[in-house]
């Protein structure tokens, strides 16, 4: 597993926040309330420690939106949170308070808009710093445990073994939420962003 | 090897686009409407020639339009596709505003670049509008059933609470009624003849029964709350069961019932509260006798079943009728017994005996015939350091 040097690590950290600066601000003007995002940590692991995790902060299943991204790496980028975390966090946003232990099926579409501003704006980020583009799919609800969750998310020509591993702390209306961005990428992906970086960082330094 | 689908003139690509259940719109750089597919014809009115390379903002007239026209311009601009959904705001989509009469629908919109193609964009539009009624209604009766739910749960609360004041504030000058009946009855106050002696007898014996039905009832509400206070400790079940049956044999013979007794071989050891699972046993006692016909004999065991002391309760009385069966631990609930006897009971007692049992982990049941008799058991597990743990769990959690 290569792992990211101190200058990439902060590198690519500054990006996501910049990235989750501007989601903060489209998440607050939907739903005309202050949402603060924040990305404290992140680092490259392989999918199974990805896996084992996920599975420490939850007892349940997961929620979450999951989006194909493709440019000058690709790969599919995920939104996820513990089943629980997800539904309070659409309810805070959505004002509303269901009585139901599961996401109705407006409630997963409300979900899937809030991954999808989160997710293209960390990528949009990463694509400024880079100067490329990077093209997104239209989002699409997932919700299971990790293991069917990351299985899903193989297709015919990828095989995603290296996670890009965010956790994501959202601070709505005094609540504290903590959700987790999981970039699944192929080892040659990985190489590719990596290369990216060190690209950037000799023409800043 | 890569197979070819046979489907590959633009034909039948065409059928296939129009006859798909959503609105299909390619836009370009400009946001002008480049493609209108026929389910946008029909639902519209517009014909595909009257929008081409119109600008979007000429076809529909919305202020929701700001939030479509930021994730096309994202679409073209950067190539990011987006999911817009109606639950952020309550948006409906005027599907034409040059014409007379505009129908609105509630729109679930996908908005993704083109591949392979300069600044075009795709917006897929799908009409939600039944699905978001059907899930507001849901939602109200979701709402509902949990306001209930939640009256419901005050109520008992309010009525476990005003039970427990009145029972206790009842069981004050009760008792001093009691005491004053008694001294009465003992010739304190000097002699009565008979019709004032039973008389009295029956206003003492009625005031005992009240005193007694209060007493279960406050049982019963501190039980179900958790209020009561259990000491449990490690007892003997030949102690307990020697100590049932000495307490009922005055009773016995009041009522000409016969209490027999066979003790465990190789006493065992049970985590419990004595005072109560006694409770529970004379209870269980009584109510053999009241059942059963003068001169019979009721009889008490123990035995072990595996990790289980088995007590039971056996008579040979009238046995419970079928119909009984069900309701029988509820409260308040009675069998008339043949000569009336239970007309002492308050109808509580296997309620409480079952709350008990189950604080101990235990399990009541019985197995009854009619006209040959009832056997009530009691399973109590016995004392090892896992069962201790759980009961003391059980206890800490209420």
């Amino acid at each position: 597993m290569n792992k990211l040097n101190e200058l990439q690590q902060d590198i690519l950290t500054e990006a996501f926040n910049l990235g989750m600066g501007s989601a903060a601000a489209s998440l607050s003007e939907i739903v005309r309330s202050e949402i603060s995002l924040s990305v404290p940590n992140l680092t490259f692991i392989d999918k199974h420690t990805a896996a084992e995790r996920l599975s420490q902060n939850t007892d349940s299943d997961l929620s979450g939106v999951s989006e194909g991204f493709t440019g000058p790496f690709c790969g599919k980028a995920l939104l996820l949170f513990p089943a629980e975390q997800s539904l309070e966090l659409v309810r805070l946003m959505l004002q509303d308070s269901v009585p139901l232990e599961s996401l109705t099926a407006f409630e997963e579409e409300a979900l899937n808009e809030i991954g999808n501003i989160i997710l293209n704006a960390g990528l949009g980020s990463l694509a400024d710093m880079f100067g490329s583009r990077i093209e997104t799919e239209i989002p699409t609800y997932t919700h299971g445990s990790t293991k069917e969750i990351f299985e899903a998310q193989n297709s015919a020509n990828s095989l995603h073994d290296v996670v890009l591993f965010l956790q994501v702390d959202f601070l709505i209306k005094e609540s504290d939420i903590n959700g987790f961005v999981v970039y699944l990428l192929d080892v040659d992906s990985m190489k590719d962003l990596t290369n990216l970086l060190d690209v950037y960082l000799s023409k800043i330094s | 090897m890569k197979q070819h689908s046979s489907i590959n003139n633009i034909e039948i690509l065409d059928s296939i686009i129009d006859q798909t259940v959503h609105g299909l719109i390619v836009l370009d750089a400009e946001l002008k409407i480049q493609y209108w597919n026929q389910w946008m014809e029909s639902r519209s009115g517009i014909y595909s020639y009257e929008v081409i390379n119109q600008s979007i903002d000429h076809v529909f007239a919305n202020s929701n339009l700001i939030r479509i026209k930021g994730a096309l311009r994202n679409a073209i601009d950067k190539g990011h596709s987006a999911s817009l959904s109606q639950s952020f705001s309550d948006f409906k989509l005027g599907l034409y505003n040059n014409k007379q009469k505009t129908l609105e629908i509630i729109p679930q919109i996908a908005i993704s670049p083109l591949k392979d193609s300069s600044k075009l964009c795709l917006m897929q539009i799908t009409d939600v509008s039944a699905a978001v009624t059907r899930e507001r209604l849901l939602k109200s009766i979701a709402n509902e059933a949990h306001l209930g739910k939640e009256a419901a749960e005050n109520l008992s609360q309010l009525k476990s609470s005003f039970v427990a004041t009145v029972s206790h504030e009842l069981r004050t000058p009760l008792t001093s009624m009691i005491g004053s009946l008694g001294l009465l009855k003992g010739g304190v106050v000097g002699d009565f003849n008979d019709a004032q002696s039973n008389l009295l007898n029956i206003a003492y014996r009625n005031s005992e029964l009240l005193l007694s039905l209060i007493n279960s009832i406050l049982d019963l509400e501190k039980i179900e709350s958790g209020t009561i206070e259990f000491n449990f400790k490690n007892i003997s079940i030949n102690d307990l069961l020697e100590q049932a049956t000495s307490g009922m044999a005055g009773y016995g013979e009041q009522v000409d019932i016969n209490f027999t007794l066979t003790l465990l071989k190789d006493d065992l050891t049970v985590y419990g509260d004595y005072d109560k699972l006694l409770q529970v046993l004379n209870n269980l006692l009584s109510n053999a006798a009241k059942f059963s016909q003068k001169g019979q004999t009721v009889k008490l065991y123990a035995k072990q079943i595996k990790h289980f002391v088995r007590i039971g309760v056996e008579d040979k009385g009238q046995g419970i009728p079928e119909a009984f069966k069900s309701t029988i631990y509820d409260k308040f609930t009675q069998l008339e017994s043949q000569d009336n006897r239970n007309a002492n009971g308050t109808g509580l007692g296997l309620a409480i005996a079952k709350l008990i049992v189950e604080k101990h982990n235990g399990k009541i049941d019985f197995k009854s015939v009619i006209g040959k008799g009832t056997t009530f058991y009691v399973d109590i597990p016995t004392a090892s350091e896992i069962n201790i743990k759980n009961i003391q769990k059980n206890i800490q959690t209420g």
